[in-house]
């Protein structure tokens, strides 16, 4: 009887998470494999194919200082958005799963609906702010005296770079409060009602209740956010790929906006080079940097865990 | 007092949300205007084209390809959803031999940038004859190690492992306890991920471009991009065509958002 | 417990079903397109072919011409947008899957995709095409880098100056084409006359949009390729640079971003004066951003003569299994006087071919209003083409582009970078993705 019972609760996992490894090893094993192999290649399209070993990653890592330019971007954007992104996130999800709040459900998609909007759409409207000689932002500024001569926001690296934090600020807000919102909404209500009866503040309740039990959706947003950080790459290119507002800088001003995985687009997908080798490499080596980021976060995470 | 806070509190969240809004609000109304005009001035106002532009992506076999976005978008978040939420479950409240080794592979997979996966993708779709159909874009769902992470996280920390313990003791299945007392826990994170799987799947852009070579099976954004020429791009046509595309993301957000988000967990508690 | 069981089979059966419903719809429509391709051995059977493309209008309409010649070849078009053509015609070739029967190449990665090595020599046998039918200036605009003639034209593509009339007057004294092409024999005249504009105008009008704006006319001038083989030559970029270095010294240009919000509003406005324009730009280009306006507008011969912008060529992709009806279709429509007459009959388009060009009075368009009266038609083909020359396309072209619109942006903001520090910053970003090029 005992017995059956253990068969029973071992065979369940199993069953339970076949779907998801089977089909991996029938649809996405052979790709990353596949381009682990590529990488280790002189691979183009012009006809070269030929096995090469470690060259690609010799290099990126050594000659190569796009990569690590871009690279360094996708840190200083990731330090310029993750915590401003967690804290508002957290607080506005808070505020509108509050009691304070009735129609919950405007709130919540009027913040998603950064997520929705669609980029071509987004491209447009921050040409239309950001441009040069006609944007809406230089007029304003020039027109009540704040600047006397138009700054080229999109021109120069620094506000360059702080307008793609601001995008994927705008952007991702929505989006880690949908994740907040859920996370609140399995916490039982009555959680909340006995500390305020026990006559904690608003600000006890944050810190004290809703904080901690946030910590799972933190730590998963804070490691997928890593993840997505350092693979960043659809902002930079709507900014400056010329196909929503003129003219394209592959990289932006100074290759200010690089990042890793444009720069893997760059090599293989969108020049003429078509370099699927180096291109391969570049992922792969971004990789290393996310693999080993993701473990640093999760380690200080559960050494939180265990100071608590 | 209490008003005051209650209600600056309000009006700050409001115009927190109304700035948030516009950038959205702007992208509805662009798709009235005649695409050149959107330069001319900041699109605020509606316009006056907003029956041309719905001719021009009416003339490029709009209601097809909707339709086409539309059941690969469902399939696809059914699939997600539902992988996701049996695998991250296992993860989350079972011990078994290999677990910290899948899990940890899980996690690395999602590490990889896949986006040069997808000419291998592509070659085993060719070996399977499954290139010129939807399938390549569904099949994807299947391996949302995002997903697998999410409800493993989610469930780990909102599902009481007393509830399911008990569950067992009432003599149910494994399954019934999944379906029976586990669901009902996991329904807003199922919605959320539903959401994001939705989107991500409406928006997929490249893989429908690889993949497919029928015109009749083109998505919603391939469909849209073709409105374009070399020579001219119709923003506003394009604008409007993606625009309603996010129309069944609104209505389920608006229907979903309430039964789903608190309605079903509290009666779960309860029950 | 047995219902919750049952609940589950359920779910797991609705599931197995609609993969199985995705994946049995796939296979129906596959074999339909197995068969699609088989026929096609004999001249005279049905033959149906597949084209990627984007101009699906002038297709559709041109198909129909073609027909009428050849009923039995019918083609399946697939539209292809051309800022994705390339990326999925290079993951087709990765992947090893197929290519339609019929290529395009759009001018900004035509190069490219003649090097891909998919592409039908139709000089050689079995096509022999003479490439002396076509006009002088075309064969670079055609070959690989091998010397294969890999692609006929859709169009020719004439690039000229668009110019406002109204401001014309306004600060040169006539809007008359003809006139204004002898005020600015070369580029020096014109930027003497431009800072009299800005002077008079108080720094509100100025000759071009943008440095994007004249590196456009500029760069396509001349016949000196860039690239040659592996090799840069240094020194004809350093001119190019040099010369847009003074335009933007003496403010010959407004800074706008060309393709940007404020320069394409500007066509409907008074600070800019003249845009290089191409055969398609009266129709994609300058109508709808300036639509509100009639007989404002002007095109003239630049200085120094015209220049290829734009165009699209057609060949045959290497491994199909229908060249002949390939190139029956490719010689008939784009190769033959019959062809080029229903080009021009359908677009307007104008075939390259000399024996086309002999009598050129049945290529006027008639007088257009909104050019202020002037014959486009005629004017393309008698004043433009006869100045054109082109340069060797390469694959590198399209990369040479981005490299210069990065550091055009940088000269254009800072005054104090210069044609040298541009040059090396263009070697620079060149290098970063192809370490083979040697610079000269």
């Amino acid at each position: 009887m005992k017995a059956s019972g253990m068969s029973r609760k071992n065979k369940w996992p199993y069953l339970f998470i076949a779907p998801y490894f089977v089909s991996y090893a029938v649809l996405s094993l052979f790709p990353i494999v596949f381009t682990f192999y590529m990488s280790l290649t002189d691979w183009d399209l012009y006809g070269n194919r030929n096995f090469i070993g470690l060259e690609n990653y010799k290099q990126l890592f050594f000659h190569d200082s796009y990569f690590w330019k871009s690279l360094l971007n996708v840190f200083l954007f990731l330090l310029g958005y993750l915590p401003a992104l967690v804290i508002v996130g957290m607080l506005l999800a808070s505020v509108i799963e509050s009691k304070l709040i009735r129609r919950k459900t405007f709130f919540r998609l009027s913040v998603f609906s950064a997520y929705m909007t669609t980029p071509v759409a987004v491209g447009i409207i921050f040409a239309l702010f950001f441009d040069w000689q006609g944007g809406i932002l230089n007029q304003l500024f020039v027109e009540i005296g704040l600047l006397t001569e138009k700054i080229n926001w999109l021109g120069s690296a620094d506000s360059a770079r702080w307008i793609v934090i601001t995008m994927v600020f705008w952007k991702n807000l929505g989006y880690f409060v949908m994740f907040y919102t859920a996370g609140m909404a399995s916490v039982d209500r009555s959680i909340y009602e006995a500390a305020i009866i026990d006559g904690a503040s608003a600000k006890d309740v944050f810190f004290r209740i809703t904080m901690p039990l946030l910590k799972p959706i933190n730590l998963f947003l804070i490691i997928t956010s890593i993840i997505s950080g350092l693979q960043l790459v659809e902002e930079p290119m709507l900014l400056f790929s010329g196909w929503a507002s003129g003219s394209s800088m592959v990289g932006g001003p100074d290759g200010s906006t690089f990042t890793p995985i444009w720069y893997m687009f760059d090599a293989s997908f969108d020049s003429s080079a078509f370099k699927y080798g180096k291109g391969a490499a570049i992922a792969y080596s971004t990789f290393l940097f996310i693999a080993l980021f993701s473990v640093i976060s999760i380690k200080w995470f559960n050494k939180e865990d265990k100071g608590r | 007092m209490k008003g005051l806070i209650k209600w600056s509190s309000i009006s700050l969240l409001s115009i927190f949300c109304l700035i948030f809004l516009f950038p959205f609000y702007m992208m509805i109304v662009m798709g009235t205007y005649y695409s050149e005009d959107l330069f001319r001035e900041l699109p605020i106002l509606p316009s006056n084209y907003l029956l041309e532009n719905l001719k021009t992506i009416m003339s490029a076999n709009f209601l097809l390809n909707y339709w086409n976005s539309f059941y690969v978008a469902v399939l696809f978040t059914v699939l997600s959803v539902g992988v996701a939420g049996l695998t991250g479950y296992a993860f989350a409240k079972f011990e078994f031999k290999g677990r910290n080794v899948l899990y940890g592979f899980i996690l690395a997979t999602m590490m990889i940038p896949g986006q040069l996966g997808l000419i291998a993708y592509v070659m085993e779709m060719k070996w399977f004859h499954l290139n010129n159909t939807h399938a390549p874009l569904i099949l994807a769902a299947l391996n949302n190690a995002f997903g697998v992470f999410f409800m493993a996280q989610f469930i780990r920390s909102s599902v009481p492992t007393e509830v399911i313990e008990s569950g067992r003791i009432d003599g149910c299945s494994e399954p019934g306890v999944l379906i029976r007392i586990v669901l009902p826990f996991m329904l807003p994170a199922m919605s959320t991920l539903g959401l994001i799987s939705f989107l991500g799947s409406w928006n997929n852009y490249l893989l429908p471009l690889v993949t497919i070579n029928k015109p009749e099976l083109y998505t919603l954004p391939l469909g849209i991009a073709n409105l374009s020429t070399v020579f001219r791009t119709d923003y506003s046509a394009s604008i409007l065509g993606l625009t309603l595309g996010t129309l069944p993301l609104i209505i389920l957000f608006l229907f979903g958002s309430k039964t789903l988000v608190q309605g079903l967990t509290g009666g779960a508690v309860k029950g | 417990m047995k219902r919750t069981g049952r609940k589950v089979g359920t779910w797991v059966a609705c599931l197995a079903l609609s993969l199985m419903v995705v994946i049995a719809g796939c296979g129906s429509n596959d074999a339909n397109h197995g068969t699609a391709s088989e026929n096609g051995k004999n001249q005279d059977a049905p033959v149906k072919l597949t084209a990627w493309g984007w101009d699906k209008a002038w297709f559709d309409a041109s198909l129909v011409e073609f027909n009428k010649v050849h009923p039995n070849i019918s083609i399946d078009f697939v539209e292809v947008s051309a800022g994705d053509y390339l990326k999925k015609v290079q993951t087709s070739i990765a992947s090893g899957s197929e290519l339609p029967d019929i290529l395009w190449a759009e001018e900004a990665f035509r190069g490219a995709m003649y090097e891909l090595n998919v592409l039908e020599d139709i000089s050689s046998e079995p096509y022999n095409f003479d490439s002396s039918k076509l006009l002088d200036f075309e064969l670079p605009l055609l070959t690989n880098s091998k010397g294969e003639l890999v692609g006929l034209e859709q169009s020719g593509s004439p690039g000229a100056l668009a110019y406002k009339r109204d401001l014309a007057k306004q600060f040169f004294g006539t809007d008359d084409p003809q006139e204004l092409a002898a005020l600015f024999p070369d580029w020096n005249a014109f930027i003497e006359k431009g800072k009299e504009v800005v002077q008079e105008s108080g720094g509100k009008t100025y000759m071009l949009g943008s440095l994007m704006d004249a590196y456009t006319i500029l760069s396509k001038q001349g016949t000196t390729a860039v690239v040659d083989g592996t090799t840069v030559n240094r020194e004809v970029v350093l001119e190019l640079f040099k010369r847009l270095q003074v335009m933007r010294d003496s403010q010959t240009e407004g800074k706008l971003g060309m393709w940007s919000p404020t320069w394409n509003a500007s066509y409907s406005q008074d600070n800019v004066i003249f845009y290089p324009a191409a055969n398609w730009s009266p129709q994609f280009v300058i109508k709808p951003n300036d639509k509100s306006s009639n007989g404002r507008w002007g095109l003239m011969v630049p200085p120094e003569g015209g220049y290829p912008y734009g165009g699209t060529t057609i060949g045959i992709w290497k491994d199909s299994k229908n060249k002949d009806a390939a190139w029956t279709y490719m010689n008939w429509l784009l190769a033959s006087d019959e062809g080029a007459e229903a080009n021009f009959k359908v677009s307007n388009y104008i075939l390259p071919l000399k024996s086309f060009f002999e009598d050129t009075s049945k290529l006027s368009s008639g007088p257009d209003e909104f050019f202020g009266g002037q014959d486009l038609g005629s004017f393309w083909v008698e004043e433009v083409f006869p100045s054109m020359k082109a340069k060797q396309v390469t694959k590198y072209d399209q990369d040479i582009y981005s490299a210069s619109e990065l550091v055009l942006e940088t000269m254009a903001q800072d005054p104090n970078f210069n044609a040298e520090e541009a040059l090396m910053r263009w070697e620079k970003q060149l290098k970063k993705n192809h370490s083979e090029l040697i610079f000269k």
